[in-house]
């Protein structure tokens, strides 16, 4: 069940490209400088303690949050540049469509049916015609396993359906990247295999994802990279047999060493 | 019994007034409450103030301001457009805060949804903000809706021909006034009773009807 390493061809521009990026609220330094590139189809995984910034930094990357300094390019567009946002509101939107976003609450239409809130992007912003939407709704839901729960508002589906759903709404728009911001941790611990599943088989296909995750066991088994943020800065960035095995800094020593006993 | 017909047949104009303060009043509060919820400085000054304007002076105060210091070119309204102009005005402030409230009221990851999507703002409104307003809005609206037909009443003190000026009229000429006020006021429970009676039926399990207590008989 090892995935590969970051072995597959590499092209020219990486999917995702990071330089010294940093948000601030006020006084308060969230990220102080972040550089980072992913591979096309690469799959990276962000662990690291409550409150290092792991959110934030994912969340700047499409910029729902705006970084304070740094440099945003993604799928070979640059977004943000010095202190500020380099596109216009068409190219913003244009981008957003081909990078898909995954929250931690869902965030699933709620007056919508699971059906329907696949198809609302596909209908409204990429014009396809509602039949058409409906199909790639309907292959979407049946392939994250929701096949018979298509007409049901998402009140009426456990936090692991709703995340499906999200998933699979964000997979109808043909996203190029996967942004998944810790998907699993509004849920079940007993419910989140099945989410763990959709996402493993997705990063088997090629997608290119960027996972912020407390699943260190998932985040092992799926990534060609981790990535460690502690305190606004990215202190390891290596394949997962590293990163998890000859830990290196004090700073991972101490969180592997934390997580595994809240685990036993 | 010819008190009651009497009074009955002011029902109308009181009707008339009610449906069209109502009417302006949220024509007018639309665009005020999204220049409220506008991210534009200047604009959301001036929907602040329209609406402290309006719910801070009293109805009664804006009624004589309209109908005795409106005139242009010669035209000064009649008691009935300056009933509802007032009346509609001073709703606008009050509906606009409704219409906020249920705005507000969705959580910001509903945007941040939409803005991950890309959706266009026509969308990401229609088909996804405003119907989970709806519920907060509607209350508000519905509720002021309701307060909003007694309120007719103070109309009477500008001339219009409402049932408070019927009722007032009767009693002049002889009538026993906590006779006729008795009716009078019965009129407007029922027409407020009416109102909230029809309300509740239009929202009871409507596809945006969100009441916690439904919407955990619907998940289980």
């Amino acid at each position: 069940m090892t995935s590969s390493p970051s072995g597959s061809a590499e092209s020219s521009a990486p999917a995702i490209r990071v330089q010294h990026m940093t948000k601030s609220y006020g006084e308060t330094q969230v990220l102080r400088g972040v550089d980072l590139e992913v591979s096309k189809g690469e799959v990276i995984s962000i662990i690291g303690p409550s409150g290092s910034g792991k959110s934030t930094f994912i969340r700047c990357i499409n910029l729902l949050e705006e970084p304070t300094s740094g440099l945003v390019e993604v799928l070979g567009q640059k977004l943000f540049n010095g202190d500020r946002i380099v596109v216009n509101k068409k190219e913003l939107r244009e981008f957003r469509s081909r990078a898909g976003m995954v929250f931690q609450s869902f965030n699933l239409f709620p007056n919508l049916t699971a059906l329907d809130n696949v198809s609302l992007g596909q209908i409204h912003t990429l014009g396809r015609s509602k039949a058409e939407a409906d199909e790639k709704s309907a292959q979407l839901l049946t392939r994250v396993g929701l096949a018979e729960r298509m007409d049901h508002k998402p009140s009426q589906l456990s936090g692991g359906q709703q995340q499906r759903v999200a998933i699979a709404r964000a997979l109808a728009m043909d996203p190029e990247v996967m942004l998944f911001d810790e998907p699993t941790s509004a849920i079940d611990p007993e419910l989140r295999v099945e989410v763990l599943q959709v996402m493993k088989q997705l990063a088997d296909e090629g997608m290119t994802m960027l996972v912020v995750t407390h699943e260190l066991r998932f985040a092992e088994r799926i990534s060609d990279r981790v990535v460690f943020i502690a305190d606004g800065e990215i202190l390891e960035c290596a394949p997962p047999e590293q990163v998890f095995g000859g830990a290196k800094s004090e700073r991972l020593r101490q969180f592997l060493a934390a997580v595994e006993e809240t685990e036993l | 019994m010819s008190i009651l017909w009497q009074l009955l047949q002011s029902i109308p104009t009181t009707l008339m007034l009610w449906l069209g303060a109502q009417v302006l009043g949220l024509a007018l509060a639309i665009p005020v409450a999204a220049g409220r919820m506008s991210k534009n400085r200047t604009i959301r000054i001036i929907a602040i103030w329209w609406i402290e304007i309006f719910r801070g002076i009293p109805t009664l105060v804006l009624l004589f301001i309209v109908f005795f210091g409106l005139s242009v070119n010669n035209y000064s309204p009649s008691a009935m457009v300056a009933g509802i102009l007032g009346l509609g005005f001073s709703s606008s402030g009050y509906i606009a805060e409704s219409i906020r409230a249920g705005f507000e009221a969705v959580p910001k990851q509903q945007t941040e949804a939409c803005l991950a999507l890309s959706l266009p703002l026509k969308t990401r409104l229609g088909k996804v903000l405003f119907p989970q307003a709806l519920p907060v809005v509607s209350e508000g609206v519905v509720s002021y809706s309701i307060h909003l037909l007694k309120e007719t009443a103070l109309a009477s003190l500008i001339g219009v021909v409402d049932i408070m000026t019927v009722a007032y009229y009767l009693v002049e000429r002889g009538v026993d006034g906590p006779t006729v006020f008795f009716f009078a006021g019965m009129l407007y429970l029922i027409g407020c009773t009416l109102l909230a009676w029809f309300a509740h039926l239009v929202g009871r399990n409507g596809p945006h009807d969100n009441r916690p207590s439904l919407r955990k008989a619907r998940a289980a």
